[in-house]
């Protein structure tokens, strides 16, 4: 089954054949992982939108139309819960406050993992310093993988503007790491 | 050559420049030490957003999508008690906005059911479709009585009553009687697609999908058709013909919901 397309699969799912969206949830579990936690900054929120998309896809598994976009859709899907959800953690003042405490848990990591970490949050504190609408573009293209042309029908944007918010939003991350090392 | 520029680098890196220039950037990249910490600066960059979050490795979504799938979603956020004052406040608004709706619905029923030259159909009262046109790089917007010719097309769907439909189909079709289909996807002759199924006792559940059709300029009916059985694009077509423009399609258990709009040049 894990040679069939995603729209094969979105078909077979629709069809009553649970393990083929079982398939199709692992095939794109770690890229939505990936951009959710970026966006998200947390691993727990990461999972809460990813899964929240999985279940809103499986939702509309009979109104889909298998024209060879389900990536573009998927991530549409993402984008939306990842927004609910950043909104439900600005709502909760006091998750927010769980956030800024986030413990190091830095204690039994060896040093290169301890430093791949720090590395990646001074990442995120940059990425986060970025406008959202440069900072989506960026987490598609890097953590996502997704074209241009995929990024500009999931923000419905043309792909000139993906490109030059991209190479804006590139620029911009440079400066402030460079400020930040200088 | 001079120092190449950051946005170039980038787009190097991208594989954004053409092949001649990719080449004289490589020769560049040989002899200057500078521009090749810088492009290895960049490189670095690119490296780190793409390095994923640790704790994500081994991370299985399945049981907890299975979960959420059995239970039939994500649970509700508690209700927040409002003062009795806003609540009262509340009422009223909400009350004066159904009046309005009330009026602004009736107005367009009434318009939809002269314009298509019919006497209502009990059936149609039940179903429902929102359209909604997406320009190029903008927001969607209900369709009312015009559209550009590029526009996209948005739609949702409002399925009630006692027995809900279970298969729908959405087309538009012009003065010329040519017939687009937006759903079912139909792409190619040697394919005959069926309804798609929709769901039941929903309002304005939305299709994601945003579809464009090269239309041609002049007025272009839209149909929700909503059927107990699914049909097939080539059943449909052959009741269409011969239809005055924004007909009922002679269909018995059916409900129709018929939109016209003019599609400007």
């Amino acid at each position: 089954m894990g040679e069939l397309s995603d729209d094969e699969l979105m078909l077979l799912a629709r069809g009553g054949v649970d393990e083929a969206f079982d398939v199709l949830v692992r095939r794109h579990q770690a890229g939505l992982l990936k951009v959710a936690a970026k966006l998200l900054g947390r691993v727990d929120l990461a999972r809460d939108a990813a899964q929240r998309a999985f279940f809103e896809v499986y939702r509309y598994l009979g109104q889909y139309q298998a024209r060879g976009k389900f990536r573009q859709f998927l991530y549409q899907v993402l984008m939306n819960q990842c927004r609910m959800v950043g909104r439900e953690v600005q709502r909760d003042k006091k998750l927010q406050a769980r956030v800024a405490a986030e413990p190091a848990e830095n204690a039994d990591l060896p040093d290169e993992r301890i430093l791949a970490r720090e590395r990646r949050r001074e990442l995120e504190q940059f990425l986060n310093k970025l406008s959202k609408k440069l900072r989506v573009v960026l987490v598609l293209r890097f953590a996502g993988g997704l074209s241009y042309q995929e990024i500009g029908e999931i923000l419905e944007l043309p792909v000139g503007t993906v490109k030059s918010r991209l190479f804006s939003g590139l620029e911009k991350l440079r400066k402030l790491m460079k400020g930040k090392s200088g | 050559m001079n120092a190449i520029s950051s946005q170039e680098l980038f787009l190097y890196l991208e594989g954004e420049v053409t092949k001649r220039r990719a080449a004289e950037i490589d020769e560049h990249l040989v002899a200057c030490r500078s521009c090749r910490e810088r492009l290895q600066i960049r490189r670095g960059m690119l490296e780190s957003l793409a390095e994923p979050h640790e704790d994500l490795a081994g991370l299985d979504l399945v049981p907890g999508v299975r979960k959420l799938i059995e239970s039939g979603g994500w649970p509700a956020e508690p209700r927040r008690k409002l003062p009795a004052v806003s609540v009262r406040i509340g009422l009223l608004v909400a009350l004066a906005g159904a009046v309005a709706l009330w009026f602004a619905t009736a107005e367009k029923e009434e318009f939809r059911i002269k314009s298509a030259g019919k006497a209502v159909h009990e059936q149609d009262r039940w179903v429902g479709l929102q359209a909604f046109r997406v320009g190029e790089g903008e927001k969607p917007d209900s369709l009312e009585g015009r559209m550009d010719r590029g526009d996209y097309l948005l739609f949702a769907y409002t399925n009630q009553g006692e027995k809900p439909y279970p298969y729908m189909m959405i087309l538009a079709v012009d003065a010329s009687n040519h017939v687009r289909w937006f759903y079912p996807a139909y792409s190619s002759e040697r394919t005959d697609p069926r309804s798609i199924p929709i769901g039941g006792n929903v309002t304005g559940a939305e299709l994601f999908e945003k579809i464009r059709h090269d239309f041609a300029p002049g007025p272009l009916w839209i149909y929700g058709l909503f059927t107990r059985k699914p049909l097939r694009v080539s059943e449909v077509e052959v009741l269409l013909k011969g239809l005055e423009p924004g007909g009922r399609i002679p269909l018995k258990d059916s409900a129709q919901h018929i939109q016209k709009t003019v599609v400007e040049p």
